[in-house]
């Protein structure tokens, strides 16, 4: 049994109130496959030209920021690709690594347990993973909302975003 | 003469009585477009000549084809049966002798049931009242010769054109194209037919005694036969002679005629070459100017996507690596341990202790000693973190964990998942080493660089504007544009080889010409060895003498033309001087420049004799205007036009303000009387005073004029009168 | 002009001295009413007199060659 391998199966949520947020940034593509060619992403305005990208981009934000924002229920969440799906596979597994990390799992422990368990592990880490995602969604959303034009006349935006802790 | 008054009747918009009192001076008529400048002058030219000048028609048209309509439309209306008349009445006084002339048309036409009777070829009457004495009554002048002869002393034939005309004959009482303009001009100043048939007689006497030379020739000839056909041939050849020469005449034309196009275009030459040059320059930036934005475009999509294919995404996440790689030592070293005490615990249980390491392989707490002290303990070499040697150890550490745990593991862990962790810190330790220490400069290179790129897309940008500014003053100041500048270095090359090819056809008519001298004198030579007699020495001298009287009448009138057109010229930089005085900006002076074609153009010249400007419409009507004005005041006394006025509405508007003021000021020097005709100073107050006060100008009477109904009621000319207000 | 001003113009020309007709510093002392020995003065002062009276070209032409003929 595989514990990323397994992890990466699944698809992460992020809450529907950052759908409008996710879009602004976001190339808008038909179907789930993103494939626009990278010229034409800058010269829409966008940023990101999927949406995994921008949740990465989230949830790395989130770790960054020591920010983990839990999902709340009654929100509708939209899931997207699974994370196997990801590139670039190095970022996904650093992804991964600072999520185990962050995360108050024992390594050994977790040899320890169960086929059941481990399953149940796993969905904890999507958790974190979503967690850390909405923080950092949070982070933008809370910088557009305060001054839109930082993201529009800067092109080191999200870069500086990142720096600016 | 002087021109005391001008009284006009029901002529044209002038309904009822109207007087204009003139003195000496320039007297001015000031009224805007269409108020009755045009018909005042209208009504001087009628008098005289039973003409008004047609503008549509630009020329003269006789009374008995305009008929009523010179009568103001308002006495037409106003008369239903009965006649009605137009007329003018000029009064001319000839100070010197105290002798007044009256002179007064008048054309009537009838009026039945408010119609008016068509009647063709009515005319006017002319009356002309001589009084000897001013204070006479004077008596009628019945002759009409006698009527011509008075016509005549107040505006002589030869002049008229240049002392009473209306500003748009301008163009052409003076058209430098037209030989014959220039030719009349130059007979007022000086009776050039004189030396003209002068030359034609010598031609004729010439031409006699050439013939009777010839006949001669032949009849004392030993072989008449052969003299004949010598005299034939001879013949032949002086109608080559004649015909080359007329070839030689029109090559000469056209070389004229592109060497004018030539210089034309060359003042527009040196401006559209700047213009192409310049359009050059732009083309050339906005080649770079699209060359940069593309690797502008293309580095900030490289920026954004950097952040995934670069890992920018990591910048600062060193800790979190660092987190993970304790966390992922204690598993190890805990699963380890773990491994240990149990294989310890089932070898003592067992009683066996195996060994499955390898023998050259140390044991695991020796390999963390010799990582942790950075020295391999066999060979005692150094072995610093992250070196080949430090990761060949490290190996060792994993490899022996991997072999040893492997068969262990299943039985004491429920799930391995140390693969998957260590893949985790391999990437870590990859991204680390080669990727993160770099992420900083990256970002700072490409903000440099992508900063840079936009400096210099904003210069070009900037070079493109310059460019296109210079460009613009250079169309503002000619009436070239950007299409045209290409053409004009085109047709400026065409005409250049145009006027080459000329050159050449005229070398080669010259030499014709020569040939055919020599041939000439070649036959004349043989037709003279077959001479037996001799020519009686009388012949050969009148022979010489009128061709020599022909070359010396000839040179002479060339020469005397020339004479009265350089006194045109000097005349014409005179009244030039004085009416561009206010103007020192671009002023220069005339020459009347001779083309090999024999007409003359004028140009304006620098002091150095250099060009000055090319044509434009302003500094041509000037020109005219100054040779006009030379024409009558070089062939009077002094300079100075005293029996004759002028009478114009010149075209001001061409010229300026400036100028306006010069134009006045030349004329009131130059005329003793004067009537101008203007509506500059209609609109422009300021002028207008100027014009009144200024002390160089002599004013004679002022007159404003104005129309009785306003604008839109014009449609309805049966009301329409012309109100005239006298300001001094 | 004056007959005699059109007679001085015309011997004035740089051709009367060139082909030998007159020296340079006698130019100016002929004037129209002077008798000329010179047969192409005597036939300058014929044409200007009678193209400045309006005689005919013909009768002009007649009084030249009559003047030369002799």
């Amino acid at each position: 049994m595989e514990l990323i391998k397994r992890l990466k199966e699944r698809s992460p949520e992020y809450s529907a109130v950052y759908e409008n947020l996710i879009s602004i940034f976001t190339m808008t593509q038909g179907g789930r496959a993103g494939s626009s060619s990278d010229s034409s992403a800058w010269a829409q305005g966008k940023y990101f030209t999927t949406k995994y990208e921008i949740f990465m981009y989230a949830a790395f934000l989130g770790i960054k920021s020591k920010y983990r924002l839990p999902l709340t229920n009654n929100e509708k969440n939209i899931s997207f690709w699974e994370i196997k799906n990801w590139q670039p596979v190095e970022l996904v597994n650093y992804l991964i690594m600072s999520i185990l990390t962050v995360s108050d799992i024992d390594f050994n422990q977790l040899e320890e347990l169960s086929e059941d368990e481990v399953e149940k592990k796993i969905t904890d880490l999507k958790k974190i993973l979503e967690e850390y995602a909405n923080g950092g969604f949070d982070i933008i959303r809370a910088k557009y909302e305060d001054n839109s034009t930082y993201f529009e006349n800067n092109d080191n935006c999200f870069l500086d975003l990142l720096s600016n802790l | 003469m002087i021109i005391e008054k001008i009284e006009i009747e029901n002529f044209m918009c002038y309904s009822g009585y109207n007087i204009f009192e003139f003195c000496e001076g320039i007297n001015v008529i000031i009224g805007d477009n269409a108020y009755g400048k045009s018909k005042l002058y209208d009504a001087f030219y009628w008098v005289l000549y039973d003409q008004i000048f047609v503008s549509e028609r630009k020329e003269f048209v006789n009374t008995a084809i305009v008929g009523s309509e010179l009568i103001s439309d308002k006495v037409k209306y106003e008369s239903v049966d009965g006649e009605v008349s137009a007329s003018v009445s000029i009064t001319f006084n000839n100070k010197e002798q105290d002798r007044v002339y009256v002179l007064r048309r008048t054309y009537t036409a009838k009026i039945e049931g408010g119609e008016v009777v068509k009647n063709n070829n009515k005319n006017s009457v002319l009356i002309v009242i001589d009084k000897e004495m001013s204070f006479l009554s004077g008596s009628l002048i019945d002759d009409e010769n006698q009527k011509q002869l008075i016509i005549n002393k107040i505006l002589p034939r030869n002049l008229k054109r240049y002392l009473w005309f209306q500003g748009e004959q301008v163009e052409s009482i003076i058209d430098f194209n037209d030989q014959g303009a220039l030719t009349s001009a130059i007979n007022v100043l000086s009776n050039m037919s004189y030396y003209e048939t002068i030359v034609n007689i010598a031609k004729r006497t010439f031409d006699e005694v050439n013939n009777e030379y010839n006949k001669k020739l032949r009849n004392q000839s030993r072989d008449i036969e052969q003299s004949v056909k010598l005299d034939n041939q001879k013949k032949t050849a002086e109608q080559g002679h004649r015909n080359t020469k007329v070839y030689l005449d029109q090559t000469k034309e056209n070389i004229a005629r592109a060497e004018e196009k030539c210089e034309l275009l060359f003042s527009k030459v040196a401006d559209a070459e700047a213009i192409s040059k310049f359009n050059q320059k732009i083309k050339k930036a906005q080649d770079e100017l699209a060359e940069l934005k593309k690797l502008l475009d293309n580095e900030n999509s490289n920026f954004i996507r950097a952040l995934f294919q670069k890992k920018w995404l990591l910048k600062g996440m060193n800790s979190i690596g660092k987190e993970y790689e304790e966390k992922f030592f204690r598993y190890d070293k805990n699963k380890l341990e773990k491994i240990n005490k149990k294989q310890i615990l089932s070898e003592l249980t067992s009683g066996t202790i195996e060994t499955r390491l390898p023998i050259n392989v140390p044991e695991p707490i020796y390999v963390k000693e010799m990582l942790d002290k950075e020295r391999c303990l066999v060979c005692g070499r150094e072995a610093k973190k992250d070196s080949d040697a430090w990761k060949a150890i490290e190996e060792l550490l994993i490899t022996k964990k991997n072999t040893a745990d492997s068969n262990v593991n299943d039985q004491i862990f429920k799930n391995n998942f140390r693969e998957e962790f260590y893949m985790l810190y391999r990437n870590h330790i990859s991204i680390e080493d080669n990727k993160m220490p770099f992420i900083e400069e990256e970002i700072k290179d490409s903000i440099i660089c992508r900063r840079n790129l936009k400096i210099k897309i904003i210069d070009l940008q900037n070079i493109i504007i310059e460019q296109n500014e210079k460009i613009h003053e250079i169309i503002g100041d000619s009436s070239i544009d950007c299409k045209s500048a290409e053409h004009i270095l085109n047709e400026y090359a065409v005409m250049r080889d145009k006027k080459e090819l000329y050159i050449l056809e005229k070398n080669k008519w010259e030499r014709q010409i020569a040939d055919y001298i020599l041939k000439i004198e070649q036959l004349n030579t043989e037709l003279g060895d077959l001479v037996k007699g001799e020519i009686p020495n009388y012949l050969i001298e009148k022979k010489k003498i009128l061709s020599d009287f022909l070359d010396i009448a000839t040179s002479t009138r060339d020469r005397v033309f020339n004479g009265l057109v350089s006194r045109l010229e000097n005349e014409a930089n005179v009244h030039y001087t004085s009416m561009t005085k206010g103007n020192q900006a671009t002023r220069g002076k005339i020459r009347l420049k001779k083309l090999p074609n024999g007409n003359y153009m004028p140009e304006i010249i620098d002091d150095e004799g250099r060009v000055m400007l090319g044509y434009n419409t302003g500094n041509l009507i000037l020109i005219k205007l100054a040779t006009i004005m030379a024409i009558v005041s070089a062939s009077s006394t002094d300079n100075k036009v005293k029996y004759y006025t002028l009478i114009t509405d010149a075209p001001f508007s061409v010229f300026g303000d400036d100028y306006t003021i010069g134009f006045c000021k030349a004329v009131s020097m130059v005329y003793r009387q004067s009537i101008i005709m203007s509506k500059e100073f209609y609109k422009n107050e300021a002028l207008k005073i100027q014009l009144m006060n200024d002390s160089d100008i002599n004013i004679g009477r002022v007159y404003m004029i104005r129309p009785s109904s306003i604008e839109c009621e014009r449609d309805n000319r049966n009301n329409l009168s012309t109100i005239i207000e006298s300001l001094n | 002009m004056t007959k005699d001003n059109i007679f001085k113009n015309i011997i004035s020309d740089p051709i009367m001295v060139e082909r030998g007709y007159l020296k340079e510093d006698e130019v100016d002392d002929l004037s129209i009413n002077d008798g000329g020995e010179n047969k192409i003065i005597k036939i300058i002062k014929i044409a200007v007199s009678g193209v400045v009276d309006k005689d005919s070209e013909t009768s002009i032409s007649r009084y030249i060659n009559q003047s030369l003929n002799s």
